[in-house]
């Protein structure tokens, strides 16, 4: 009996001693990276990372308009290099394990990324969690530009920002997972949230509606006037076709695009009051149920059938036309439907010049097949181009918001 | 009634032990393998996995009815001293290299993802010493263990399938043929084998209450692994598709790992790492012990406790044989050659024995009366 | 001259320089003894049990005389006188020595006792013998607590007795009323009433005392004695009568101190054996509810109580108790906790296998489900067997309140014991190996605070827990009002000190703190301790393996709580072995659902109450009619 036990101690203290090198790693030991921007670097073939990480927030120590993060920023070959660089001239060692977002160069994102995220997915410390994100610049620029001004951590910014993009479906949350999905894939082409960062003047180009009855038109990130607060904007969406990135779709096309995803949860929409063009009318939308879209083949090419319900609530109303009665409010129901009908089909065409079906129509065309392989042989990405869109839009307005009716100035 | 045959497990130590057993191979590589094999039809594979072993117990059961004593003896009824040995020897030889297998499959896995600066060596022995212990501690402290543990294992794995609800893609289960049916029913024979724990059963018959606890242990015990791997494999599908499904390594860990409800509730692989190392550890514990036992009822040993630690040492060597990961799935793959002849050829051997010694019997009693 | 001047000088210095030891008596240096040494050589005679055996052949060298002078006395009458009488004589006087031998041959054919306590001497006919035997059991003289009372009774004719009782656990007063008086001014007695005739008529006609009974052996003499009953002799009878006079100082019936509840009974059991079964009986009032008495220890002579009610208990479980019990042979228990660990099947496990309490009602109910509880003399601890894990899990007021309120305050208690055994593993493992785990701020602030505190996080957890243990441990000695104080004050000032030094911390107090309270909500205290004492090794596989580590040790945990057995019952029963739910595991269920018993326990009446326990809500209700 003593002998085991005697035996067993010696076990458990040599495993305990054998294992002093066994990756304990203390919490302060290591350097936390929140967000990794890659960018081509000057060099032929190599690439630049930034990596911001965060100083582990010391209560009282952090002044006034002090960044919380460092940047870091090396040159090399492959990230996995880039890693080991930057282990070499920071003394802590890096973890990737809370990297919130990956911010892409525009310039690199239009090259190609398949070279890269090869890597990223192997390696355990990536998570399928981090979001994406395209700068128009270069992101090294973005993430120094990055300054957050409630006064929030650096990670939590980028959380909070993209989980709020759903309020109004100006830009969308991509995680790395699905872009890599989306990436590996032929039923649809991967997106990712478009950012830039805004000079604060002010001026800007204030876009004109494109569409008939609307009375605005989307910006892409950077683009949107802006003055004051934090200088970084997400608006649009950076499209791509297999790797390469292809082309940006506005803030409107994207919201577009949340329609047909099913995650766009509620927006304004301004447009031309149906009886008064000059006056603008303001409806709350949203989605009444989950898009319901059907692809059938005819003769090889596809046929795109979608059907959106919206619900809605007046939220504005100028001319005092009494929109609330059941009579003229078909008029504003049709009004919305136009417009969101012109919308979605000039997204939609836009996706289609640019071959990149970022929606996923390609989804729902595996139905028409019995077998993986004849579906594998059947190149969506191009047929897509060609298919037929018949788009219905339903719109009801429920609601009235908080008057029933106007009274005119006097 | 010494310690080898308690004959007090009921209905749940039945379930939990075949479960514990059979289960976590679907965590492991296997199911990528597959899924690049079948595509989206893989769920129909794993019924046939299911229903088959099913099957093959109730042969088994069959075989064991009429004769008393253990697995042994009952062999050695039907086909002689010297075939029951090659079978129930071949029977702990697959035993034991599961375990072995599941053991190098669960340390390489922890390597990989838990604790990449560990040893390997120490996370083999750690492993090994760790099911030895439960196994040194008795068939009843094993299976209950694992009837304790598994609700929980089972809700932890069933919530993550839940918390993943807003990443999934329905149409990923189209085509709904996926490589063809009969690709699905092929695989689903062939892997049968993978299910040859369940036979565990009918070795320790005697440990067991009576034969109706062993019929409905099994039947639940398959029902569950089904229900849990078709829904684990509908998931993982749908999450992954088939092209990136088939790319990954660890399947359960990744879908740990893709959980992202909020900003508060994500990163939640770490405690999934909990649940993953039981299911490895009663799976090795459960496989060690059902391997030595078949060897102590050939060499008539009065206990199993002695030979637990050399099980121990052997399969923690076993499994440290390998040189590199490819080589141990290779392995893996050729081993389900064994467990195929472990699923079908015994028992329907002896199934057609017993059946054949029966009407004869019958025959011979009719005869002389 | 010079020389011895220089010697004389040499010796004055060395004087001075050299210690000189006090001139003092040589210290008390406790020696081995002689039979010490012995034993090394062979056999254990301690010099008590040679005097005894002495005492022994002296005594048959006497009987063997007797016997000789009953033969010549024999051979003598038969020659002389008619032959009838006195073959009727003889033959009495016959059978009176042949019982005598009996009886001796009996004794002296049992081991021999080692302890020199004449265990196995029969009390003597001739008193003066007796009272040598008694003088030299209780060191008389020397030994003052003894009083050996000697007294005549009756006249006619007149008879020599002993009264011997322990000063200070007798009632003078019983002893001078119920014994003295009746005995002193006893009527005559017929010259006839002799021998066993003379000890029942006495006990028949002259003590009025509740208990008396009685004994032929100096064992016996010696328990009744020890346990403060009076014992008397009489000249000329092989026995002796023992009276009940039982009187000593005891602490009164108090309040619970380890278990208090808000509800439910304020008794607590003290230290007096009698008093603690009685307390039981006034709350189950069960004809059959039976309690044994079995004495332990061999200079001891504690008495064991067993109580189970007959037709509830298994009898199996019983005759196991009793056996275990019986088969103790140690000089003295005082405690029913070092009784346990004699009879309990795994002793060197940290998880208790019986469930001590202090509360008669806690112990009347699991009396009632159909377990054993034994008591042991100057224990105020009763302890329950068999019990599960869950059973210690439960609160003594868990009944009394209600039905969901109990079951959240149980949801809470197994959340604490989880937390007071997991906790410090689980932070130190998810913190040094698992950091994705954490939200990054917390990470970020964990990793500030940690940034100027020298030591890893191991020596920061084992550091506090130590420090806890201290607190919890040194509070326990401090004299009473002072303790709560200081331990507060000790608790708080470490703490807030250790952190504003930077040897810890803070979030490392705030989890110490929490697995500290954690673990108070544990019940019973045992268990508590066990556990605390389990967090330890999690800690270390903490260290080694991070969460893989918890995860194995968890798993072997579990294993080891399934393999336990407390009499023979699966420790985690009803879950595993799975049995019927009772309706109160994990949660409760109301109690007029309970119908059955614990299934584990194999009781001879498994209902507890009919299916329809509340009749009166099937009954019609008389209401509004009561006026008639």
């Amino acid at each position: 009996m003593w002998i085991r036990l005697i035996l067993g101690m010696m076990l458990l203290t040599m495993g305990i001693f054998l294992s002093g090198c066994n990756g304990a790693r203390e919490s302060e030991e290591v350097a936390y990276i929140v967000a990794i921007g890659i960018d081509k670097a000057e060099q032929e073939g190599m690439i630049k990372v930034t990596y911001q990480i965060a100083k582990p927030n010391v209560e009282g120590n952090k002044g006034e308009g002090e960044k919380d993060t460092v940047l870091i920023s090396n040159s090399a070959v492959t990230i996995a290099e880039s890693l080991n660089l930057l282990n070499s001239t920071t003394s802590l060692v890096p973890s990737m394990s809370h990297v919130k977002v990956l911010v892409v160069g525009q310039e690199l994102a239009r090259e190609g990324l398949a070279n890269m995220w090869g890597s990223l997915k192997r390696y355990r410390e990536y998570r399928g969690s981090m979001f994406v994100l395209v700068a128009k610049g270069t992101a090294r620029n973005f993430l120094e530009a990055n300054k957050p001004s409630f006064n929030i951590s650096a990670s939590k910014y980028f959380e909070t920002m993209l989980d709020s993009g759903v309020e109004a479906g100006y830009y969308l949350r991509v995680s790395f997972h699905q872009f890599y999905i989306r990436l590996k894939s032929n039923s649809a082409e991967s997106y990712a949230t478009f950012v830039d960062i805004s000079d604060l003047t002010g001026k800007g180009e204030i876009a004109t509606p494109k569409v008939a009855g609307s009375k605005v038109d989307g910006y892409t990130a950077g683009g949107i006037p802006l003055q004051g607060g934090n200088p970084i904007q997400f608006a649009g969406t950076a499209i791509f076709n297999g790797d390469k990135m292809v082309g940006t779709l506005s803030t409107t096309e994207t919201r577009m695009m949340a329609m047909l995803l099913g995650n766009f949860n509620n927006g304004f929409l301004s447009m031309e009051d149906p009886l008064v063009p000059k006056k603008f009318v303001n409806v709350n939308l949203r989605l009444g149920s989950a898009p319901k879209i059907k692809v059938a083949l005819e003769e090889g090419r596809p046929v795109i059938d979608i059907k959106i319900r919206l619900e809605g609530e007046i939220t504005n109303l100028p001319s005092g036309i009494n929109y609330e009665q059941e009579s003229y409010l078909r008029l504003l129901e049709e009004q919305v439907n136009q417009v969101c009908h012109e919308e979605m089909a000039n997204m939609i065409h836009h996706t289609q010049e640019l071959k990149s079906d970022v929606i996923g129509f390609g989804y729902y065309v595996r139905t028409e097949f019995t077998n993986y392989q004849d579906f594998l042989q059947y190149s969506w990405c191009e047929e897509y181009s060609q298919a037929k869109i018949n788009i219905t839009i339903d719109t009801k307005i429920r609601r009235t918001g908080l008057m029933i009716r106007t009274y005119p100035v006097k | 009634m010494n310690d080898l045959h308690p004959g007090k497990l009921g209905v749940a130590e039945g379930i939990a032990l075949v479960f514990g057993i059979v289960m976590p191979r679907v965590f492991l590589s296997t199911v990528s393998n597959l899924i690049q094999q079948d595509g989206p039809i893989l769920w129909l594979a794993m019924v046939i996995y299911t229903i088959i072993p099913l099957i093959v117990l109730y042969m088994m059961a069959y075989v064991h009815k009429g004769i008393t004593g253990d697995i042994f003896m009952v062999c050695q009824k039907l086909i002689g001293t010297i075939g029951a040995w090659v079978i129930l020897l071949s029977y702990s030889v697959m035993f034991l290299s599961n375990g072995a297998l599941i053991l190098r499959l669960y340390s390489e896995y922890t390597l990989l993802t838990a604790l990449p600066r560990v040893e390997f060596q120490l996370v083999i022995v750690w492993y090994a010493v760790s099911a030895g212990i439960v196994c040194y501690l008795g068939i009843e402290a094993l299976t209950r263990t694992s009837y304790i543990v598994m609700p929980f294992s089972i809700a932890a794995i069933g919530m993550i399938l839940l918390l993943l609800v807003p990443f999934y893609i329905t149409y990923n289960l189209t085509p709904w043929q996926g490589n063809g049916v009969m690709q699905a029913v092929q695989t689903g024979i062939k892997g049968a084998g993978y299910n040859v724990g369940v036979l565990a059963l009918i070795f320790l018959a005697p440990a067991f209450q009576n034969a109706r606890t062993i019929k409905k242990a099994a039947l639940y015990a398959l029902s569950y692994a089904g229900i849990l791997r078709v829904s684990f494999i509908l998931v993982y599908i749908m999450v992954f598709g088939t092209s990136v499904g088939a790319e990954k390594t660890m399947p359960l860990f990744e879908l740990a790992r893709l959980v992202y409800l909020n900003q508060y509730l994500q990163r939640i692989e770490a405690l999934f790492i909990v649940v993953w190392v039981i299911f490895g550890l009663l799976a090795v514990a459960g496989s060690l012990y059902v391997g030595l036992y078949l060897l102590s009822v050939l060499l008539k040993l009065p206990t199993l406790r002695p030979i637990v630690p050399l099980g121990a040492i052997l399969i923690a060597n076993l499994a440290m044989m390998p040189p590199d990961i490819g080589y141990v799935l290779e392995v893996d793959q050729k081993l389900i050659t064994l467990f195929d002849v472990g699923i079908y050829v015994f028992p329907a051997l002896l199934f057609i024995l017993a059946w054949w010694k029966k009407r004869r019997g019958k025959l011979c009693g009719s005869a002389s009366s | 001259m010079g020389k011895s001047m220089i010697s004389n000088l040499i010796t004055g210095i060395k004087d001075v320089l050299v210690y000189q030891p006090p001139d003092q008596p040589t210290p008390f240096v406790l020696n081995e003894t002689a039979t010490e040494k012995a034993e090394i050589d062979g056999e254990f005679f301690p010099p008590a049990a040679v005097a005894e055996g002495i005492r022994e052949l002296e005594f048959m060298i006497n009987y063997a005389k007797k016997l000789d002078a009953f033969m010549k006395k024999s051979s003598k009458d038969l020659r002389s006188k008619e032959k009838h009488e006195i073959v009727k004589k003889i033959k009495a006087e016959f059978e009176m020595i042949q019982t005598e031998w009996k009886e001796i041959k009996k004794y002296t054919q049992k081991n021999h006792s080692i302890d020199g306590m004449y265990n196995n001497t029969v009390i003597s006919a001739d008193i003066s013998e007796n009272q040598s035997m008694l003088e030299s059991i209780y060191q008389l003289p020397v030994n003052k607590d003894v009083v050996i009372r000697s007294i005549t009774i009756s006249d006619q004719p007149k008879i020599k007795a002993l009264v011997v009782f322990m000063d200070g656990l007798i009632d003078k007063k019983i002893i001078n009323m119920t014994l003295l008086e009746p005995l002193m001014f006893m009527k005559n007695i017929q010259e006839h009433v002799q021998g066993e005739d003379f000890i029942s008529f006495v006990m028949e006609e002259c003590l009025p005392s509740g208990q008396a009974s009685r004994i032929g052996s100096f064992k016996e003499v010696q328990q009744a004695i020890n346990t403060g009953d009076a014992v008397v002799f009489f000249d000329g009878s092989g026995e002796a009568v023992a009276v009940e006079t039982k009187g000593y100082e005891h602490r009164s019936i108090g309040n619970p101190t380890t278990e208090q509840s808000v509800r439910g009974s304020q008794n607590a059991f003290t230290e007096v054996l009698r008093v603690n079964t009685a307390l039981i009986r006034t709350m189950l009032h069960a004809s059959d509810l039976v309690t044994e008495m079995i004495p332990i220890g061999a200079r001891g002579h504690s008495n064991c109580a067993v109580m189970y009610i007959k037709s509830i208990a298994n009898e199996e479980l019983v005759e196991e108790v009793k056996r275990r019990v019986n088969s103790i042979s140690t000089d003295i228990i005082t405690d029913s906790g070092v009784l346990e660990h004699f009879i309990e099947d795994f002793p060197k496990n940290p998880f208790p296998q019986t469930l001590s309490t202090e509360r008669p009602d806690r112990v009347a109910i699991h009396l009632s489900e159909g377990r054993v509880a034994i008591f042991i003399d100057g224990s105020p601890f009763g302890h329950i067997l068999p019990v599960s894990f869950f059973t210690l899990m439960h609160s003594s007021d868990d009944f009394s309140l209600n039905l969901y309120y109990t079951n959240m305050l149980r949801l809470v208690r197994w959340f604490g014991a989880l937390l007071s055994l997991l906790l410090p593993g689980l932070y130190l493992a998810i913190s040094t190996f698992h950091q994705e785990a954490i939200p990054t701020e917390l990470l970020l602030s964990i990793a500030a605070a940690r940034a100027q505190v020298p030591f890893p996080t191991i020596v920061e957890i084992l550091f506090m827990e130590f420090s806890f243990e201290l607190i919890r441990e040194g509070g326990l000695r401090i004299p009473g009002i002072l303790g709560s104080t200081i331990g507060i004050v000790g608790a708080l000032i470490l703490g807030q000190t250790a952190v504003t030094a930077k040897i810890v911390s803070p979030i490392m107090v705030i989890v110490i703190a929490l697995t500290g309270l954690a673990s108070y909500s544990i019940p019973d205290y045992r268990l508590a301790s066990a556990f605390r004492l389990s967090r330890f090794v999690f800690v270390l596989l903490a260290m080694s393996m991070g969460l893989i580590g918890v995860a194995c040790g968890f798993l072997v945990f579990i294993a080891m709580l399934c393999s336990l057995k407390s009499f023979g019952m699966p420790y985690l029963v009803p879950l595993a072995p799975r049995t019927v739910n009772g309706g109160d595991t994990i949660f409760r269920s109301s109690a007029y659902h309970q119908k059955r018993r614990s299934d584990a326990l194999n009781t001879k009446d498994e209902i507890r109450q009919k299916d329809t326990s509340r009749t009166w809500i099937t009954d019609s209700s008389k209401g509004g009619n009561d006026h008639e």
